[in-house]
């Protein structure tokens, strides 16, 4: 058993990696799309879809990093009480909040499936780039559905004892490690 | 219905659940309860996030990052020991000079903290100042960074209540100036009592070398400023047309940056982007959610049924949003109490943009307090200190501060001068 959730851990990063290529091909794009923009607006030789090309990458890129983000224990949450709680206790809190955030991430998808229906039938495309505009959605829709794995995870982990970077969300108060790693990012990673 | 809301938010936030999350639960269950279509939920994050104008804010987070590790801290830190060190008190005011210098840099407090804080507090503890004071004076001296332009709380706050970006950055330059005189006065006062020896002035040429050294970083913001108020870019551009400032002095001129930095340094500005973006995104829903339900008209009516004088609804207001920023974090709180509080803001007579600089320097100063001063456990993995104990160290920093953005509510022209003076805005 612990094989397999061990597995789905080796998984669980694969696809972090991947999306990580993603959202940094996503957000280089963006900014050299913005730049270009600028450029070409001041010389009088405006190309429109540019801004809506980089508008589109920035919902890419938040919306599948905020799945990485959850992964790297960088969502904002708060820990007055499980700071105070015995471990097993916590423990038992951590568990819960991981159910309920899964069953978030379902009842979106749930719901979100008509939109997405509604999208490719009516078969709607962008003003600028007349790309399908169901691409933009699926976006949100594959933040949500990686948020989903990733929680799920995490929780087969917590469940043979092991720990991965979803529970630092609930324990910025208690080690000194994760923040360590966090500086790291916001101090620009030296 | 609304009970049942702040309830389930309540028992969420206690539970140590992300706040994105939460937004996204309880607006599942207001949806699913009034019967309305949940799909909206996912339409709206679409519409928060398809706004040219938040770009703003990955690419400001992207500069900070980029002037980092580009070689501008050590500069700065330089300049501000030729201008300041040799007043009494010396290196704790280069703290807070260097700060107010890399405040034109990043709009983030934690980045002033990260990136600054081991520099800063190794110089003054060298020194020979006690590591809690130097400490303290570091994580204050980072809540000015929010306020002097760029900013990313004025940006969110500006895409939120739908108020100039321009006006917001000009309104935000003399609170920043006078939070940090006052950080210095209070450092002065404290000086006297530990006889610690001022450095030696520099000779005028000194100053000047190090001067030139650091024009590139200090003349970011007003790069911007000028950029914005002339017209000539939008907030955005501004921000992209920083970003690639602060990669042309780093890679060319100080030759610090390193091409294969880039791909990490470009991730992380995405991630960071997206822990805060993704709640602006949710927020979208929620303000919504809240406009039907009319939140903002019976917090008002609440509000102005316990006083109606002006002064007591506005000390409320800034003791409540205090409190919020003590257990929030700032870009979050700032998405979620700006819509509910602006109609009530409008009604007094007080002009947005004079609200957006209160807001922003109040729920900052939640950096700087427990459970969740996310500036004191950033301080406390530098230094070793206990969090109580900085927290400790800091309160007479936290009253001053406090005292400042009081000052700010009552007197609108410390906010108000340059924007009506330069845009006519709130004439």
């Amino acid at each position: 058993m612990k094989k397999w959730i061990l597995l789905a851990e080796i998984f669980a990063d694969r696809l972090e990696k991947i999306t990580k290529i993603i959202i940094t091909m996503c957000f280089s794009i963006m900014v050299l799309a913005i730049l270009v923009g600028v450029f070409t607006r001041n010389i009088n030789f405006p190309i429109t879809w540019l801004e809506e090309l980089s508008r589109y990458l920035q919902i890419w890129f938040v919306s599948l990093g905020f799945a990485v983000a959850l992964r790297k224990g960088m969502l904002f949450g708060t820990e007055i009480i499980l700071k105070n709680l015995t471990p097993k206790i916590a423990a038992v809190v951590v568990f819960l909040n991981k159910i309920l955030m899964m069953l978030t991430c379902i009842f979106f998808l749930y719901f979100s499936n008509q939109l997405i229906h509604h999208l490719i039938s009516t078969g709607q495309r962008s003003a600028n780039l007349r790309i399908p505009i169901v691409w933009i959605y699926i976006g949100i829709y594959l933040g949500f559905v990686l948020a989903f794995i990733f929680l799920l995870v995490s929780l087969l982990l917590n469940l043979v004892g092991e720990k991965d970077g979803i529970d630092r969300t609930f324990e910025t108060l208690g080690g000194t490690e994760e923040i360590d790693d966090n500086l790291s990012l916001i101090s620009g990673g030296n | 219905m609304e009970g049942i809301i702040i309830l389930l938010f309540v028992v969420f936030l206690l539970m140590g659940m992300p706040i994105f999350f939460i937004m996204c639960a309880i607006c599942l269950v207001y949806f699913v309860s009034m019967d309305m279509a949940p799909l909206m939920i996912m339409q709206r994050m679409f519409v928060g996030l398809d706004q040219f104008v938040i770009m703003a804010v990955p690419m400001f987070i992207l500069t900070g990052k980029l002037m980092a590790d580009g070689g501008t801290l050590n500069r700065l830190i330089h300049f501000a020991k030729v201008s300041v060190g040799h007043l009494r008190g010396g290196l704790a005011h280069v703290n807070v000079v260097a700060s107010m210098f890399f405040a034109g840099m990043t709009g983030a407090a934690t980045a002033d903290v990260a990136a600054l804080g081991p520099l800063e507090i190794e110089m003054m503890t060298r020194g020979g100042y006690k590591k809690d004071f130097a400490t303290a004076v570091t994580i204050s001296s980072s809540t000015i960074g929010p306020i002097i332009p760029p900013s990313l709380p004025l940006v969110v706050y500006g895409v939120v209540a739908s108020t100039s970006i321009g006006g917001l950055f000009l309104a935000g330059i003399i609170p920043g100036i006078i939070m940090g005189l006052a950080l210095m006065i209070l450092i002065f006062f404290y000086s006297l009592k530990q006889k610690i020896e001022p450095s030696k002035r520099a000779s005028v040429k000194e100053y000047f070398v190090s001067l030139f050294y650091a024009l590139g970083p200090l003349g970011l913001p007003l790069f911007i400023i000028i950029g914005i108020y002339a017209g000539i870019f939008t907030p955005t551009e501004a921000a992209a047309l920083a970003a690639l400032y602060a990669f042309i002095l780093g890679k060319f001129i100080y030759k610090e940056l390193k091409w294969e930095s880039l791909p990490k340094i470009f991730f992380d500005s995405a991630i960071i982007t997206a822990a805060s973006l993704s709640i602006l995104a949710m927020s979208n829903v929620l303000s919504w959610v809240f406009a039907v339900e009319l939140i903002p008209v019976k917090m008002a009516t609440f509000l102005t049924s316990i006083t109606t004088s002006k002064f007591l609804l506005l000390l409320m207001i800034n003791v409540g949003l205090l409190a919020l920023g003590c257990v929030m974090e700032t870009l979050s709180s700032i998405m979620i109490t700006a819509p509910i509080f602006l109609p009530i803001i409008l009604q007094l007579g007080m002009n947005p943009i004079q609200f957006g600089v209160i807001i922003s320097i109040n729920l900052t100063l939640g950096l700087l307090t427990p459970p969740l001063g996310l500036n004191l456990f950033i301080a406390s993995s530098i230094t070793g200190l206990k969090v109580d104990r900085i927290a400790y160290a800091n309160l007479p920093f936290l009253a001053l501060l406090f005292g400042i953005v009081l000052l700010i509510t009552y007197v609108p022209e410390i906010s108000m001068f340059l924007p009506r003076l330069l845009m006519g805005i709130g004439g």
